[in-house]
């Protein structure tokens, strides 16, 4: 939806691990970001019409509606909110999921440095990462 | 012998005495002369001495003779005596052992004929000779025992030999021959070996060349197209026969039953590398998550002790117990995934916790099945269970049953869905422990139903259904009194794995 102008940065954290979930959303937060949180795709669609998002941190396997699914879904309603993946498996660098159009594919675990690094390249472009 | 017959024959009993005393002085023949109407007998120095006794002091009576006879042996004896007696044989001979005056028993041929009848045709006299044969019979002995050992041998070699001439031709076989070559009951001696098996001939043509040249020839297993047109797998080894130059000796073995066993457990052994590869290979995905969460939490806590004042330790008692709880469960896959990793293959079969086993599946696929929008329900045993078997081929079993679940839901477009569930409970049965593998798919067609134990069946696309294969698990689960069936008359796919309850220490 609509970008926060000025505030902190807006992150929708989505995965299916509730614990995961929890864990990065309080670890965001204490970074000073503003985190909304969804369980899969479908959940993240609902939330992006409703509210403003910035930039999605997405798990890639998911039930229901998974990563690769909501990046295409966005694309195809052309709403350009930059998405980056979380993901488990070893292949984190597939281009297939950077032809989708995600900013980056970030593997697990990743610490917070590189986790808001790699949000903020999203938001502002590489030229302004911290 | 037949000589002295002639003597016999043709010359009167006083006559024959004189000659044969003259003809055979010193010789190794000992005489008697048995009158039938008294038991008298005459024995002569010769014989007497042949048993050690004086002549002058022997009892020239029947006794004589038959208190020596081995009691062994009197029974052929006299059978052979009353056949001459009676007219049924043109004379008399047996060997039989008697007893030498210093307790060693002598093998004596014993032949003779009736020499005088009366006008009746009753037999009168009964004349005969006594030669020692202990010798050669010893000898006989010693070659009969060492023709039987040789025999034996060649029955018990778990292979067939034939002894081939220069032109291939058979010349002797060991009984074994023709049974491992699968020929049938014609005679083997005296064919060459091509008209006997051609297939064979033809494969051995250019060893038996060599072997000839004088390199023995070896093979571990040929195919070879028996006469019934059936194929076998054969071991053979020819070499050349030392008694005579060109002769070969040739020995084959079926050990068709080996190859097959070992062609068996080389896919078994495939099978099981890429069951392992599909459940390990996504096992640094089920690991990378928890550490993901043990990775911010930890930071959390740091982040929280690091704060000015007094910290918030409400907050880091909470990262900490999540922090247990994922290693925790990072632990539990690890776990299972080194009881999948084991090659059981040498293992014998010993109590494994039923619930451990569930333990281990769910730890495996439980997060896996969830992201694929299928449920994993897992329902533990009522008791503790234990199984005969082992636990690695269990779980594989097991895991490769759940997933043929998994991918029967997502196949039917059950996932996401009241159906998309994957059951797998545990229940006993008598002396069974009964594992029960169920999923909310289409169930199997009908058509298919006889067919899926059929190695090599598979109704997935190609480059999937890895795995060990439904075959191959059945037969797993047989090796240790087990049974997997596919259950008739469920309304969806339920596989049941019976396994005998684990009985003793």
């Amino acid at each position: 939806m609509v970008r926060s102008p000025n505030g902190p940065l807006q992150v929708l954290l989505v995965d299916d691990e509730p614990l995961l979930v929890d864990a990065i959303g309080r670890l965001l937060r204490r970074a000073g970001l503003g985190v909304i949180e969804a369980t899969d795709g479908m959940e993240a669609l609902l939330r992006l019409r409703s509210e403003p998002v910035d930039v999605i941190l997405s798990d890639v396997r998911m039930p229901q509606l998974d990563g690769p699914g909501l990046l295409r879904a966005l694309r195809a309603e052309g709403d350009p909110t930059p998405l980056v993946f979380l993901t488990g498996y070893g292949d984190y660098g597939d281009s297939g999921l950077l032809s989708l159009g995600a900013s980056e594919v970030l593997g697990k675990p990743v610490a917070l440095p590189q986790l808001l690094a790699a949000l903020h390249r999203a938001v502002h472009g590489e030229a302004a990462a911290p | 012998m037949d000589n002295i017959q002639l003597f016999l024959d043709n010359l009167s009993r006083a006559q024959l005495l004189d000659r044969l005393r003259l003809a055979l002085d010193g010789g190794d023949l000992g005489i008697w002369d048995w009158d039938l109407r008294d038991n008298s007998v005459q024995f002569d120095r010769r014989w007497c001495e042949m048993l050690g006794l004086d002549h002058a002091a022997t009892p020239m009576t029947l006794a004589t003779w038959s208190t020596r006879v081995h009691p062994d042996d009197m029974a052929s004896c006299t059978a052979d005596i009353q056949a001459h007696l009676h007219g049924q044989t043109a004379r008399y001979e047996n060997i039989h052992r008697m007893r030498h005056a210093n307790g060693e028993w002598l093998y004596i041929l014993d032949r003779g004929r009736v020499a005088e009848r009366d006008a009746e045709g009753r037999p009168l006299r009964f004349t005969g000779t006594h030669v020692d044969v202990t010798v050669t019979e010893r000898a006989r002995a010693v070659l009969e025992r060492q023709e039987r050992l040789l025999r034996n041998i060649l029955e018990e070699l778990p292979a067939g030999v034939a002894l081939l001439d220069a032109e291939d031709v058979v010349q002797a076989t060991s009984p074994r021959w023709a049974r491992e070559l699968g020929l049938a009951d014609a005679p083997v001696e005296g064919v060459p070996l091509r008209a006997q098996a051609p297939g064979l001939a033809a494969t051995l043509a250019p060893a038996l060349a060599r072997a000839r040249a004088g390199q023995p020839q070896i093979a571990e297993a040929e195919a070879f197209v028996r006469s019934d047109g059936g194929q076998s797998w054969l071991r053979w080894h020819v070499r050349p026969w030392a008694e005579v130059p060109g002769q070969l000796l040739l020995m084959v073995e079926d050990v068709s039953a080996a190859v097959e066993a070992r062609a068996a457990a080389q896919r078994e052994q495939e099978a099981r590398i890429a069951s392992l590869a599909l459940f390990a290979g996504g096992i640094a995905h089920e690991l990378n998550s928890p550490l993901q969460i043990i990775l911010a939490e930890a930071e959390l806590a740091e982040s929280v002790a690091d704060e000015g004042g007094a910290p918030d330790l409400a907050a880091m008692r909470r990262s900490v117990e999540v922090i247990r709880q994922t290693a925790e469960r990072a632990a539990a896959i690890t776990r299972a995934l080194r009881t999948l990793s084991r090659d059981a293959r040498a293992d014998p079969a010993g109590a494994v916790a039923a619930a451990a086993l569930l333990d281990d599946a769910a730890a495996l696929l439980s997060s896996r099945f969830a992201s694929g929008g299928v449920r994993l329900l897992v329902e533990p045993p009522d008791r503790d269970l234990l199984v005969r078997g082992r636990a690695a081929e269990l779980l594989h079993v097991l895991l490769n049953l759940l997933q043929n679940s998994y991918d029967a839901v997502r196949e039917a477009g059950a996932a996401n869905s009241p159906r998309g569930q994957v059951r797998l409970r545990c229940t006993a049965e008598g002396d069974e422990v009964v594992f029960w593998v169920e999923d909310g798919g289409d169930g199997v067609a009908a058509a298919h139903r006889a067919r899926v134990f059929e190695p090599f069946f598979t109704t997935k696309p190609v480059g999937a259904g890895t795995g060990l294969g439904l075959a191959i698990s059945q037969r797993l689960a047989a090796r240790d009194g087990g049974q997997l069936l596919l259950v008739e008359g469920a309304p969806s796919t339920t596989f049941a794995l019976r396994l005998p309850v684990h009985r003793g220490p």
